[in-house]
């Protein structure tokens, strides 16, 4: 029998959606070295190709700066790869789009960020419909543990997208089927989320994130602890969601970065070095750094 | 750029190493023929070329030893940046490599079937066949430096003063078709005469590409056409 929710419910899916570990983070985060550089390329798109505008964004641990005055666009209906080594401000940076950065305490942004024009540090801004519009996808799959259906129809239940069982029923296969995973589970509905594979879980997460019919989503390593099947499903998946959505996605892996992003963005110890076109970072990049990187020279 | 640095991960490096080391091992073979064929050319043989023909074979066993390198490489090590531009770029100058070693044997059975030489390559014009060969062979030679080193200026130099219409191979090579047009055209030798000059027009696109290459495997521009 599925476990029910605790704890305030709007509170808790938040929470659920970007759930994170403070520690890592911080251990994760080499700020000592950090010096300011130009970023070279084409961090910045038109306004008109726009979705999320990013201008001169610091984020503190603290006293210790992680991100250094990164200005950087995500285009419409585009996938955009953030890549760098561990450490290098790249999940710290995609956690500032959906605020997901203010469940740490002593975490601190400046600058300015903006959703469709619209500032999403406003204090009159309420995180939880931001999280819908900016929803995220996590390196391990986290279904809620309560049924298939319930996983994808609990955020439009409490964000009030559906009225009733009906429309449920029709947002629960719409998000299911753009997860590609309606044909996998159709059946049982009604059994546990966790129950499913790794991949079908992930794939359970990014139903679950759309089903509240965002803007954009943000993946930080959705395919790190799956296989190369999975993987390929995953990827499979964000390029047909890409005719949807706005996708921001942080990966270790080059290979994913080149397969699935039309941009990529290089970080580098909380700097942000280049960003371009994905066909000209990973063949013809101009910064020595990111060259370094993605050759297998770095260190 | 960056080969000063090394691979984190070692092997990587040694399967490079490996690659290049194979592909200057076909330049010096190829030079090698060129070689070869002028001195029978110089010392007046119009028969015996089987030499030449013969070691085409080594030159294409080493064509395919690199070719499975270079799968090797993509397969294993997924390179990016500049190590796919290099990679690319010497997969790309195993084949021209490989052409320049057929056109050798091509110019090599046809002096070998000529029952003479042809008039324009007699006399003088022998001296400037051997010349056109001795050029090409420089050439290549300078060419395949360049690639090895990865050295971008001398590549661009040859591509805009050694490779072009004004050059002096490309201007004698006109010669020696405008002669073979003239005098040959009708004569039992204009098919092997025709077959020379084509021959050696090949073998410089084939060096013009190589340079091409190693633009493209230190800048990443494709350089190919241009001219067209």
């Amino acid at each position: 029998m599925d476990k029910p929710i605790m704890m305030n419910e709007k509170v808790n899916f938040a929470l659920t959606m970007g759930m994170t570990d403070t520690d890592d983070i911080r251990e994760e985060t080499d700020t000592t070295e950090i010096k300011q550089m130009a970023t070279v390329g084409s961090p910045l798109l038109s306004e008109k190709k726009s979705r999320m505008t990013c201008r001169n964004v610091d984020v503190f641990y603290g006293d210790k700066q992680a991100i250094n005055n990164v200005s950087l666009d995500v285009g419409k209906n585009e996938v955009l790869a953030m890549i760098g080594p561990s450490g290098c401000g790249k999940s710290t940076f995609l956690r500032c789009l959906n605020r997901m950065n203010d469940t740490i305490d002593i975490c601190r942004v400046e600058g300015s960020i903006k959703l469709d024009g619209q500032d999403i540090y406003d204090n009159s801004l309420d995180v939880v419909p931001l999280r819908a519009r900016v929803g995220m996808v996590f390196q391990k799959p986290n279904p809620f543990p309560k049924s298939i259906y319930d996983n994808v129809a609990y955020g439009p239940r409490i964000h009030g997208l559906v009225s009733n069982k009906a429309e449920t029923d029709a947002v629960v296969e719409e998000s299911l089927k753009s997860a590609g995973l309606w044909e996998e589970v159709k059946d049982r509905l009604d059994a546990p989320g966790t129950g499913l594979s790794g991949g079908q879980q992930q794939r359970l997460c990014i139903a679950r994130a759309i089903a509240v019919k965002p803007e954009v989503i943000l993946m930080d390593e959705p395919c790190s602890a799956l296989d190369p099947i999975a993987t390929a499903k995953i990827e499979e998946l964000i390029d047909e969601l890409r005719a949807e959505f706005t996708i921001a996605i942080v990966t270790h892996s080059m290979q994913q970065a080149a397969r699935v992003s039309q941009r990529t963005a290089y970080f580098h110890l909380g700097d942000l070095v280049e960003v371009d076109k994905t066909d000209k970072i990973f063949t013809s990049p101009s910064h020595q750094l990111t060259e370094d990187y993605i050759t297998g020279r770095f260190g | 750029m960056s080969t000063e640095h090394n691979h984190t991960f070692k092997r990587f490096d040694k399967d490079l190493d490996k690659l290049r080391s194979q592909v200057e091992r076909m330049g010096n073979e190829v030079s090698r023929q060129i070689d070869l064929l002028l001195s029978h050319l110089q010392a007046g043989k119009t028969t015996d070329y089987d030499d030449v023909i013969e070691n085409d074979m080594t030159i294409n066993g080493l064509e395919n030893k690199a070719n499975r390198t270079v799968i090797k490489l993509l397969a294993k090590r997924s390179p990016m940046g500049r190590d796919l531009r290099v990679i690319i770029g010497f997969s790309r100058m195993i084949t021209d490599l490989e052409r320049v070693g057929d056109e050798l044997v091509t110019m090599a059975k046809s002096l070998a079937d000529a029952k003479e030489l042809p008039d324009c390559f007699d006399g003088n014009n022998t001296i400037t066949l051997a010349e056109m060969l001795v050029m090409a062979m420089n050439l290549l030679d300078r060419a395949l430096l360049a690639a090895q080193n990865e050295d971008l200026e001398t590549a661009q130099d040859m591509l805009q003063k050694s490779l072009t219409k004004q050059s002096s191979y490309k201007i004698k090579l006109a010669e020696m078709i405008e002669c073979v047009k003239k005098h040959h055209a009708e004569s039992s030798n204009g098919f092997h005469s025709a077959l020379q000059t084509h021959s050696l027009q090949r073998v410089c696109d084939h060096i013009c590409n190589i340079c091409q290459h190693t633009v493209f495997m230190v800048t990443g521009e494709d350089v190919n056409h241009e001219e067209d």
